[in-house]
């Protein structure tokens, strides 16, 4: 069973709410994560409860188990404390977070599909570009919770897109970074990722036509 | 067919990523259109339907074990720099090790010290036999002076002082046997 937890109902504070704290004089991230590591744990509970939900939600859209999602989530956090030391205020505290998860994820990804290709090589269900096949699809219990159907094709068809596209998908949507921004966490030039993004919108319209 | 301006400026446009000269320019583009009119309204339904209804969240556990875990990476990490002042098993040899040091230093700095001082005493010693012996050999030499020229009757202050006190020659030669006879003393029991 999920826990209520799991699926929390959305209100404004995914996205929007970084700005919103900001321009309430709150404290900029990297002041927060420095402030950490100099000592100030409820800095970093304030930083952990800000980027929960869009870290959370990112990984789990990109490798579509719960149990992995929550052990990538709690690496990708642990890789943050451990990495600490590294982080420079070049970019945005937040583009290198989701950096961190992103090449967490990534490496996830490759790992399964490589065991799947030695263990399971008639039955995989995700080919080497990331798509998957409806059967395990159908199977995942998080999409029998979303009452609204648009949005459970929505994710159906998310899960059949080409691992490049989704990661450029979720990245803008959940992290709410800059094109620019994320064509720099990717290392891919910047009109690659926005021809990804294109792709990833029509290959999405395509899939949503299709089931309906 | 999708128009080409979709992925160059649509997307950045519709995200708010554009300046607001290319954003003028594709407002316009986009009146007349309909194919970049038709992707932008896709877009949003695409994000609204996104952002619709949930939100995922970590299980309970995974965050607690993330929050404690970060308390206990900052408390270690102080534990590293200053444990060794209130960490009882790390204490012992770190506390063990100051100290030896400590005291090396300061035993070291003691005999420094002690020798310098011994020897501003030595050669003030010195300086003073020095002048005592100086005194000595002044003193002899006036005697045997007053041996030399006494015969020859010479006039000098000694010759006079010799006479008024009826000092024999015999008397002033052991006089001087004496004298020489202590300044070897005197040579013999000082050791620098």
């Amino acid at each position: 069973m999920i826990e209520s937890n799991f699926l929390a109902q959305k209100t404004s504070d995914s996205n929007g709410n970084s700005i919103e704290m900001n321009s309430k004089g709150q404290k900029p991230d990297a002041e927060l994560f420095h402030a950490y590591l100099k000592g100030d744990v409820q800095a970093f509970t304030l930083l952990f409860k800000k980027y929960q939900s869009p870290i959370y939600g990112f990984i789990y859209q990109m490798v579509e188990d719960r149990a992995v999602a929550n052990d990538l989530f709690q690496e990708t956090f642990f890789r943050m404390i451990q990495k600490g030391a590294q982080y420079r205020e070049v970019g945005s505290f937040r583009a290198w977070l989701f950096k961190l998860a992103n090449g967490i994820c990534i490496d996830f990804l490759r790992k399964r599909t490589r065991e799947r290709k030695l263990f399971q090589p008639v039955q995989t269900t995700e080919s080497v570009n990331g798509r998957h096949s409806n059967l395990d699809l159908e199977s995942s219990p998080e999409l029998e919770l979303i009452s609204n159907e648009e949005t459970k094709l929505l994710w159906r068809a998310l899960r059949q897109l080409p691992v490049e596209q989704r990661q450029v998908f979720l990245l803008r949507l959940e992290s709410n970074l800059t094109f620019k921004e994320i064509a720099s966490i990717l290392h891919r030039p910047l009109n690659t990722t926005l021809s990804q993004m294109r792709y990833a919108i029509l290959n999405l319209r395509k899939q949503l036509k299709e089931e309906v | 067919m999708v128009c080409t301006n979709f992925e160059k400026f649509g997307i950045l446009y519709y995200f708010r990523e554009l300046s607001s000269m290319e954003s003028e320019r594709y407002h316009r583009h986009l009146e007349n259109c309909s194919e970049c009119k038709d992707l932008i309204g896709e877009l949003q339904f695409l994000e609204d339907t996104y952002r619709s209804e949930i939100t995922l969240q970590p299980q309970a556990e995974v965050v607690e074990e993330v929050l404690f875990k970060a308390n206990k990476f900052v408390e270690n990490k102080w534990k590293k720099r200053f444990g060794f002042v209130r960490n009882p098993r790390t204490s012992i040899r770190p506390l063990a090790f100051g100290a030896l040091g400590l005291l090396i230093v300061m035993a070291g700095a003691f005999f420094w010290f002690k020798k310098e001082i011994s020897n501003r005493q030595t050669s003030k010693e010195v300086l003073t036999w020095q002048d005592s012996l100086d005194d000595s050999f002044d003193s002899i030499q006036l005697k045997i002076d007053q041996i030399k020229y006494y015969p020859q009757k010479k006039l000098l202050p000694s010759e006079f002082e010799l006479a008024s006190d009826n000092v024999t020659l015999d008397n002033r030669l052991s006089e001087i046997k004496f004298a020489v006879e202590s300044l070897i003393l005197d040579l013999e029991s000082k050791s620098f």
